[in-house]
């Protein structure tokens, strides 16, 4: 029967898990309360830091403008030299 | 981004223009990429001031290698990978990284001999409501090292297919799951332990 650990192991790993693993899996996750919460947490990560990262990247459009017009100035200043 | 756009920029008569440093291509691909680039120093944890600062870093090295730009990937990925290598750059001038990394131990330690829980993870209703307080995810995730949180912004959040991740963080795709593993478990252990 598969360990807890070993089943973390797998929650991680970005191999697809055959037909077997997957029901192996779900049993496990079933009868286990510690590793059902793990994986639990695991889901509420990739929700929670979407919104968290949408969040912090959401950037002025016009300090982008303005750095768009910087670097293209640099560039052309960067061509007269050459 | 509009797969329109990303045909254009791949084309080879798009390459042949920047590599002849045409100002208006050069001036589209300034406008379309900037953005994207700046929000990744936001999310990399950098301030704006800092952000600006690497941005221009970044396109002064395009500048400088796009004329041994071979296209063999898209020049977002290769405008990705120039931002990571500058914010290591940046990032090693404010302190030096650990390689071998503790969380390997921690998630490890929880497990017994046999592969059972010792200390098992807490109540998923309890474990929302801590990772709810941004403040906490914040002070998290500004504890990953760069690689961790380039990587985990590239995947979890702005999903970029895995072989571009790769391509930027000049890593295996082994080595990408390993990044990713501790990035996750990294931050699971932070939001546990804040009370």
């Amino acid at each position: 029967m598969l360990s807890c650990k070993d089943l973390v192991k797998r929650l991680n790993s970005k191999e697809q898990a055959t037909f077997f693993q997957r029901a192996e899996m779900r049993v496990h996750l079933m009868m286990c309360k510690h590793c059902s919460n793990y994986a639990k947490h695991l889901a509420y990560m990739r929700t929670n830091f979407k919104k968290l990262f949408s969040n912090i990247m959401k950037s002025d459009p016009e300090k982008v403008k303005g750095l768009e017009e910087k670097v293209i100035e640099n560039f052309k200043k960067a061509g007269e030299q050459d | 981004m509009s797969a329109k756009t990303d045909i254009n920029f791949s084309s080879v008569e798009f390459l042949a223009k920047i590599k002849k440093r045409e100002s208006e291509a050069i001036s589209r691909l300034v406008r379309t990429y900037t953005e994207p680039l700046y929000n990744a120093c936001l999310g990399l944890g950098f301030n704006g001031e800092t952000s600006e600062e690497l941005v221009q870093r970044v396109w002064g090295t395009f500048f400088d290698v796009a004329p041994k730009f071979q296209g063999r990937s898209h020049i977002r990925t290769f405008l990705f990978g120039i931002l990571y290598n500058k914010a290591s750059e940046l990032r090693r001038e404010q302190k030096k990284i650990n390689k071998s990394d503790p969380i390997e131990t921690t998630v490890e330690s929880r497990f017994s001999e046999e592969g059972h829980w010792i200390n098992p993870p807490i109540d998923p209703e309890q474990f929302l409501h801590k990772s709810q307080m941004l403040e906490i995810i914040k002070e998290c995730i500004d504890g990953l090292p760069l690689s961790q949180r380039m990587a985990f912004c590239l995947k979890e959040i702005d999903d970029q297919g895995t072989s571009d991740i790769c391509k930027i963080l000049e890593v295996t795709t082994t080595n990408l799951g390993v990044l990713l593993y501790r990035a996750r478990n990294r931050l699971r252990e932070c939001i546990e332990k804040k009370a």
